[in-house]
């Protein structure tokens, strides 16, 4: 009989349970899709590399599912405790009609596991559907194919899932049985009879705290700016704590402001129901403005994880095709003594020592070529050629661009890597661009985008005259090339490197770096496998050290498949971290905001039946119901977006000192996940609220 | 004399008294029937009422507990509707009005006052009448005008920038009075407007609604308490859905007329208590 009546309840009252029943069903979903990450690459074609990285990632999942868990368990409890709310009254005539409260928490108990299973069926059904298209995803990620569609199913996410949801689940069942019989008898019948009290602030003080937590903010900002994500410091500890700060002062502190500010403006404060809609607004954020706050850090994270993850997906991609330019690259640190005697810039033939150690190498490799990098030295710890030469001609200053740089020194003082024009002009033909004539006295600077690029943009704006050991060198095709030339994943000048031509080199040089780069005889993955297997056998696994005797101290071989694979294998696991973290956070924040609102509803029901007879037609009354909860789900968003604009911001300028940050697919990703989830959750809640609201004031219309 | 004078009587249309304004008629209903309930089981909660307000009339409508007077009054301020028959509000039929004509036809017209207060908890005094005003599209200007107005005829101006649960329960009542005729309604109604009160402020609220009705407001009062029917100027008595008997204040004194309706009321009840 209890179930009979428990059943019932959860039928006559499916609107209430909605929110509920989505967000368990979507959490599921999440947890098994995710989880079952190693089952979806068992049908990929991977390497060796790449299993071992999705083993990484699928266990990194297994441990932060964990902390998700643990926050989908609170909602659950939270959840749980606003249908109870709900629900005093009802709880309250059972006892009167003589059911003990072990009856009515085993009426409750039974509702609350029929809900939760029903939601776990329906997850795990569309988890196992979304999984399928997450293969593709992540076969996308791995720059593999998928060779025909494989059914995917994990049994072991399977297990995982429904023990988190079951101990979430028991956990709830023992806060609502306890919740149920702590309340008085007389509270529970009483429950919506109590006159609400309205808690009040002084407008004055609501208005001058708002100034200031604006104030706290602005400062966060700037000193997060200046810190700029570098070091855990004070600073950093500081921005911190003030930005926390300022968002709690903020929530406490908006609904009196506003309503302050509108109250001046008495054309529009007296105009429909515009002093309605402030007020039921400031009596609920006076309320809770600390689960606000909360919610708002919490959308911080999940805003900051979507744009990290959907910009990382595609500016890997993006710049693939380019790092394939090379199928094979060798990157030579050189022996002590030409890395430290400084000396005329002669090549030294590498290529032949790689010959030497590898046998096979001209049977697999076609159009091998060299190229080296110098700075100019004129004794072994004294530059000639540094940033802050360049600065002198230019009147810029490098260590205003050089923002990624925490060290003691003056980065300026530090040399400016050189290249010799004709070996240049060798990697802009393998790029596919024409070489350029440097004549006797032409330079030019080659770089990667990066956050430096500006410096170099700046710098050479009105193609400067540059002095390098007493040659005037002066500026010639077109003076920057900003990642058109390809120097493969070994050669990747991120700070700059400045071409010189031939004839006016500097003699006292000391080289830096050589590099080989080369392409296979024939394109293709048999010869990448044949050259894998020259590299364990030839290369010490891609690594080889130099002895003193050797005219190389470290050489690294790597091939453009492998960079590939280990760099978008390392992005995967952040994409897809940073996703689940967001898409998690993201639905719980939404699912509070939401419950919050609709138990709102149920005390505004009444609120709303006065309107109506006070004849507010019903159009009015429900843009009021619109404006007041879209208000309220937006304000911690756009707080939340405004905390993680200033921290990507500065996250962005760190990651293109390293490589490429898509700011257009970061904001595209975060704002269709916010349109979709967040938006679906704000309409739900709306027509939830309103169909609550309304039932009460229907005879009404 | 109590029989002679308590038998059921045809109701008559009363013209208007004491009033400046000139008699003429806000509220006509004709054989007005409401039924509840499913076919072969069906119970008249109106039986045919024919009643009559003329514009500046103060009435009560009396009756035990389940003899329609709510149901008549909720028929009236357009919250239900009746089965047969036909409601004029200012030779305007209800039944004819759909939606937005409803809800504005409420608005202009029409003036609450309930049991409960029902105030809008978050909104302080001042800006509950204003709301009745405000929904109304009237400039804010005259809207604040009118709010002080009311509230120093219903002497409320100290409570105005409070909340609904700062102030007694006299003062809510008042409030309420305040919203319902702040917008010049043709018609106030009210619903045991002192039901929850003791009986000071019901006293209070009684020379309130007496002080409108002075002031032009036609007032139709819903009430079990013969003390509060006493400030009307006739009072209607109600059983099983019709018209029972109506007796008028005329030039009486209140204690006359209260001691009247109290003749009534006891011939109501001991009626019940023969059944018994």
């Amino acid at each position: 009989m209890y179930s009979k009546i428990a059943l019932g309840n959860v039928k006559k009252s499916l609107r209430d349970f909605s929110i509920y029943f989505l967000t368990l069903a979507v959490g599921v979903a999440l947890f098994y899709s995710f989880n079952s990450i190693t089952q979806q690459s068992m049908v990929l074609n991977l390497s060796e590399d790449q299993r071992r990285i999705v083993q990484l990632l699928s266990n990194t999942i297994s441990g932060v599912s964990v902390f998700l868990a643990v926050i989908m368990g609170f909602l659950v409890v939270y959840a749980n405790q606003f249908l109870i709310r709900r629900r005093k009254k009802e709880f309250g005539m059972y006892q009167i009609l003589g059911m003990t409260k072990r009856n009515v928490s085993k009426i409750m108990s039974i509702e609350t596991l029929f809900v939760g299973f029903l939601a776990l069926v329906v997850g795990l059904v569309a988890g196992i559907f979304i999984s399928q298209f997450m293969m593709f995803a992540t076969a996308h990620m791995f720059n593999t194919t998928l060779d025909s569609f494989k059914f995917v199913f994990s049994k072991a996410a399977l297990i995982q899932t429904v023990i988190y949801f079951v101990v979430m689940f028991v956990v709830a069942l023992i806060f609502n049985v306890t919740t149920v019989s702590r309340y008085k008898l007389i509270d529970l019948l009483n429950a919506d009879k109590v006159t609400q009290t309205v808690k009040v602030r002084n407008l004055t003080v609501s208005v001058l705290l708002f100034l200031a937590s604006l104030g706290i903010i602005a400062y966060s900002y700037i000193l997060l700016q200046h810190n700029g994500l570098k070091q855990i410091d004070d600073e950093f500890a500081m921005a911190t704590a003030l930005v926390s700060v300022g968002t709690a002062l903020f929530f406490f502190s908006i609904s009196g402001f506003l309503l302050r500010f509108m109250q001046m403006q008495k054309g529009f404060y007296y105009k429909g129901l515009h002093s309605f809609i402030l007020r039921q607004f400031n009596a609920r954020v006076n309320t809770a403005w600390v689960s606000i706050s909360l919610v708002c850090a919490m959308l911080f994270v999940a805003v900051c994880g979507l744009g990290t993850g959907f910009s990382l997906v595609d500016s890997m991609n993006s710049s693939f095709s380019k790092i394939k330019t090379y199928d094979v690259s060798v990157a030579i640190n050189p022996g002590s003594e030409r890395s430290y005697t400084p000396g005329p810039a002669d090549s030294y033939d590498y290529l032949s020592v790689v010959q030497k150690l590898d046998p096979e190498w001209d049977k697999t490799i076609k159009n091998a070529f060299q190229v080296d990098t110098y700075y100019a030295q004129d004794d072994p710890t004294t530059p000639s050629f540094t940033y802050s030469s360049i600065d002198a001609v230019t009147g810029k200053r490098f260590s205003d661009y050089f923002t990624g740089y925490s060290g003691q020194e003056d980065p300026a003082q530090k040399n400016v890597t050189l290249m010799r024009a004709s070996q240049y002009n060798k990697l802009r033909v393998a790029s596919g661009l024409e070489p350029v004539d440097f004549g006797t006295d032409g330079y030019m600077v080659w770089t990667l985008d990066t956050n430096l690029t500006k410096y170099w943009q700046d710098s050479l704006a009105n193609n400067p005259e540059l002095t390098i050991e007493g040659h005037k060198l002066h500026a010639v095709g077109g003076t920057l090339d900003i990642a058109q030339t390809q120097g493969g994943p070994a050669l990747m000048p991120a700070f700059g490197i400045v071409v010189v031509a031939d004839q006016s080199f500097p003699s006292s040089t000391v080289l830096t770096n050589s590099y080989i780069l080369g392409n296979y005889q024939t394109p293709g993955d048999a010869s990448e496998a044949q050259f894998q297997n020259q590299i364990k056998q030839y290369f010490g696994d891609g690594a080889v050290t130099g002895s003193d005797s050797d005219p190389y101290s470290l050489m690294l071989v790597v091939t453009a498949s492998e960079y590939i694979q280990s760099t978008a294998g390392f992005s995967g696991i952040v994409t897809y971290l940073a996703l689940y973290i967001g898409l998690v956070l993201f639905i719980a924040c939404a699912a509070i905001l939401a419950l919050q609102q609709l138990s709102e509803a149920s005390d505004n029901a009444r609120a709303y039946q006065v309107l109506a007879e006070l004849g507010a037609e019903k159009g009015l009354a429900s843009r009021a119901l619109f404006v007041q909860i879209g208000v309220y789900f937006l304000f911690p968003l756009l707080m939340a977006a405004a905390h993680a604009t200033c921290a990507m911001s500065i996250m962005v300028s760190v990651i293109k000192s390293i490589g490429n940050f898509d700011v257009a697919s970061s904001i595209g990703g975060v704002v269709a996940v916010v349109a979709a989830l967040y938006g679906g959750y704000f309409l739900v809640t709306y027509f939830a609220a309103r169909s609550i609201i309304f039932r009460g004031a229907k005879r009404m219309q | 004399m109590a029989a002679t004078q308590v038998t059921p009587t045809q109701p008559t249309v009363v013209a208007g008294q004491s009033s400046a304004l000139t008699p003429h008629t806000v509220l006509v209903c004709q054989n007005l029937e409401k039924y509840y309930g499913t076919r072969g089981n069906i119970t008249k909660a109106l039986d045919g009422i024919n009643l009559s307000v003329a514009r500046g009339e103060f009435i009560a409508i009396m009756g035990p507990s389940g003899s329609g007077k709510t149901t008549l009054l909720n028929c009236i301020s357009t919250i239900d509707q009746a089965s047969a028959g036909h409601i004029f509000i200012d030779d305007q039929e209800l039944s004819r009005l759909r939606g937005a004509e409803l809800s504005a036809f409420r608005r202009d017209r029409l003036g609450f006052i309930f049991q409960d207060a029902n105030l809008l908890d978050s909104l302080t005094a001042r800006e509950n009448i204003a709301l009745s005003l405000t929904i109304g599209h009237v400039r804010a200007q005259e809207v604040l005008e009118r709010v002080e107005n009311v509230a120093k005829l219903l002497q409320i101006t100290e409570v105005l920038d409070k909340f609904p649960y700062e102030m007694s329960g006299g003062q809510r009542q008042r409030v309420a009075a305040a919203r319902a005729i702040v917008t010049n309604p043709s018609l106030v109604l009210a619903d045991e407007p002192t039901g929850a009160l003791d009986s000071k402020n019901a006293r209070t609220l009684l020379e309130s609604l007496e002080n409108l009705n002075r002031n032009g407001a036609t007032i139709a009062m819903v009430t079990h308490d013969s003390y509060a029917a006493s400030y009307a100027h006739r009072v209607i008595f109600i059983k099983d859905g019709r018209i029972f008997n109506e007796i008028v204040r005329g030039e009486k004194p209140r204690k006359q007329f209260f001691d009247q309706i109290m003749d009534v009321v006891s011939f109501l009840g001991g009626e019940g208590a023969d059944v018994q």
